[in-house]
């Protein structure tokens, strides 16, 4: 016989990949409806659309997830997305040397903002809901400050770079995969993962165990920062300029796509598969629905719908503890 | 006496074949220079090799949460099911993105994928789209951006000149004061393009006047906060001559009913509760705005393209004034529609001439 917390942690891991599997389901289902109405959505133009269309949100909801996970909740990456967005659309000019610059530079911002979000949460003990709600108001003003009306350019080479494809394979899943690869594996590797998942699980006990709740709360600020500076890059090469207003879906839609993909609102848990599956689920969908003939009147209410079902889903979760002490407590 | 009869005759009769000619085609040049005016005289102009019909046109829409938008996408279905439009639409098809530019951009992406012939947009943002026109010129695809038009050159922009307008609606005050006293300015929205474009129109002629003073105040194109502008506007000031406002004017004009206060000649956009009470108290007033059929005129600029016809690269649409003595219930304003309802869905210089009940479905 098992000990109970082996069986305990059996569900939990199942429970962990649940939502991911049911978002690869659902992504192969949606695709193949798609394809029987647009045979040509699986040709390299078709596909590489639909990597473009999801990609921008993947990085916002894969940022989402790290806060998430920490039993945090960002609510200025749509604003984060804006002002780094403007600011390279406003300064890349078309050097090769200026587009590198600025690129690094956008991610040091991106840093930046979230470490601005990160103090105003741990340190100045704000609610994430109510701080980073603030802070949003913060970046989407300087955003209109640098850039009061949609303008500016992105040289024509960085755009086909981050959004044109080789063959079957757009260049925006390799950009997703490469962020994945060179910042979320390397934390989730080291201590720090570690550390987010252990204080979102229980911020008490962690705190009690001599983790530094603090520092581990800014780091992941910080580091969902550093993945709307890519998201912002990406939406500035597709869409070859800045907007000063380009990243406000993104708030809402990232915790959804996070939710969508099996991620705990609760802290603790959650995969980073979870999110970018639930993206592009959630990207598609929205997509599909003009092509399917949906009319304008009804995509809206669907919008509203799903997203409600979704943040929804995350809380039934919560109610199904196994005492309402337990809810309670959360 | 009797050469002026004949003259007059013979131009009815031209006006009138005239008339015809352009309800029969969509395309025929004369018909086309009539809707389609330069914006500049260095504007530019459009022309490919014609294609052969029936042409498939996707409209990408973005925003679609008011009256205007609403309308506007009631117009496009109906005015693609008219017979001289049908004729040359093979497939129509209206998608909607809201805000959302990357949205609007897969959404173009997709409908360059379906081959469509055309595309219409009402742009989500003015420069986000252009790597994506740019994408479907290539291949070959016809765009027409309209209303929220876009920066990039390759697609074609049809407007009305929101300068023109601001500056018509001075030069009626101008006149109905004669030159002189206080004139109440209710603007939009402090900063957009459009407010500003609509305010130097008003002050390029109203400095031509010495007499003529302005007092500002800002109503967002909002009723209701017009209304209250406009009350707090009334308190302090008693000897106003006249009121240059824009949209939401139906708020400004019942701040002087509200408070009784003597009635001036007002300016407008097409708000179909200004005009009601305009007729109703016979006050003088000027109604000019942007019309929700400006989307047509985008299918048409895109049909007369695909058809080997010249269209300006940036055209703007005759605007379409109307003041009091030639407002018509049931023709240019409605008793039986809500007060928010945008009136000019037609515009004749178009020959563009969408019924009512096509509008409000």
């Amino acid at each position: 016989m098992k000990p109970p917390e082996a069986k305990e942690r059996r569900r939990g891991g199942v429970e962990k990949h649940a939502g991911p599997l049911s978002c690869a389901v659902g992504l192969v289902v949606l695709i193949g409806l798609y394809a029987i109405r647009q045979p040509l959505i699986l040709s390299p133009f078709g596909l590489a659309s639909l990597a473009n269309v999801s990609v921008a949100l993947a990085l916002a909801a894969v940022g989402q997830t790290l806060v998430l996970l920490t039993a945090g909740l960002d609510l200025s990456i749509g604003a984060e997305i804006t002002l780094i967005n403007c600011f390279a659309a406003t300064t890349m000019g078309s050097s090769a040397l200026s587009v590198a610059s600025v690129v690094v530079a956008s991610l040091v911002i991106g840093l930046a903002l979230g470490a601005f979000n990160g103090l105003v949460v741990a340190y100045g003990r704000i609610e994430p809901l109510i701080g980073t709600f603030c802070t949003s108001f913060i970046f989407a003003g300087s955003a209109l400050i640098i850039l009061p009306r949609p303008g500016g350019s992105v040289p024509d080479g960085f755009a086909a770079a981050l959004t044109g494809n080789w063959g079957p394979l757009p260049f925006s899943l390799v950009l997703l995969a490469a962020a994945v690869l060179l910042v979320w594996v390397p934390v989730f590797g080291s201590r720090l993962g570690r550390y987010i998942t252990a204080i979102g699980d229980d911020p008490e006990s962690a705190r009690i165990s001599g983790l530094p709740v603090r520092r581990v709360a800014l780091a992941s600020y910080m580091l969902a920062g550093l993945f709307s500076a890519i998201a912002a890059l990406f939406l500035a090469a597709e869409t070859t300029s800045g907007d000063p207003s380009i990243g406000g879906i993104y708030t809402l839609n990232s915790l959804a796509a996070a939710v969508l993909g099996g991620v705990s609102l609760m802290g603790g848990r959650g995969t980073v598969m979870g999110p970018i599956l639930g993206s592009f689920v959630l990207s598609i969908i929205l997509n599909a629905l003009g092509v399917f003939n949906v009319s304008a009147f009804w995509q809206d209410f669907i919008e509203g719908l799903i997203l409600m079902l979704v943040l929804g889903l995350g809380g039934f979760r919560v109610l199904r503890a196994a005492s309402w002490l337990a809810v309670l407590r959360q | 006496m009797r050469r002026f009869v004949v003259s007059a005759l013979a131009t009815g009769a031209l006006l009138a074949a005239a008339g015809t000619a352009s309800a029969d085609d969509l395309v025929a040049p004369e018909s086309l220079a009539r809707c389609f005016l330069k914006e500049t005289p260095s504007t530019p102009i459009v022309q490919h090799a014609a294609k052969q019909g029936p042409y498939k046109i996707a409209f990408s829409n973005s925003y679609y949460g008011n009256n205007w938008r609403t309308e506007m996408l009631n117009i496009a279905s109906a005015y693609a099911k008219q017979p001289q439009v049908a004729k040359y639409v093979g497939k129509f098809e209206i998608q909607n993105a809201g805000n959302n530019v990357a949205q609007q951009v897969a959404q173009i992406r997709q409908m360059i994928l379906a081959r469509y012939d055309a595309i219409v947009v009402n742009a989500a943002s003015p420069s986000g789209l252009d790597s994506v026109i740019g994408q479907a010129v290539r291949q070959g695809i016809v765009v027409v951006a309209f209303d929220n038009t876009v920066t990039t050159h390759e697609a074609v922009n049809v407007d009305e000149s929101q300068y023109d307008m601001g500056r018509l609606w001075a030069e009626f005050l101008a006149k109905e004061t004669g030159g002189k006293g206080k004139i109440l300015m209710v603007r939009g929205l402090a900063g957009t393009t459009v407010d500003n474009d609509q305010g130097d129109g008003a002050m390029d002629v109203f400095k031509k006047y010495p007499d003529i003073h302005t007092v500002q105040v800002y109503g967002n194109w909002d009723v209701g906060l017009n209304q209250k502008v406009a009350a707090d506007a009334l308190a302090t000031n008693h000897d106003l001559a006249g009121v240059w406002g824009t949209e939401g004017m139906t708020g400004t004009l019942q701040a002087f009913l509200q408070v009784g206060a003597q009635l001036v000649p007002m300016t407008s956009e097409s708000d179909n509760g200004f005009m009601m009470l305009a007729v109703q108290h016979k006050m003088p007033a000027l109604v000019i705005g942007q019309s929700p059929a400006l989307v047509a005129a985008a299918m048409r600029a895109a049909i007369a393209v695909l058809a080997g016809q010249a269209v300006p690269r940036d055209a703007n649409i005759p605007l379409n004034p109307v003041t009091t003595d030639e407002m018509k219930a049931g023709a240019n304003y409605f008793p039986d529609q809500p007060n928010s309802f945008v009136t000019n869905i037609s515009i004749p210089q178009c020959a563009i001439d969408i019924p009512v009940h096509d509008v409000v479905k």
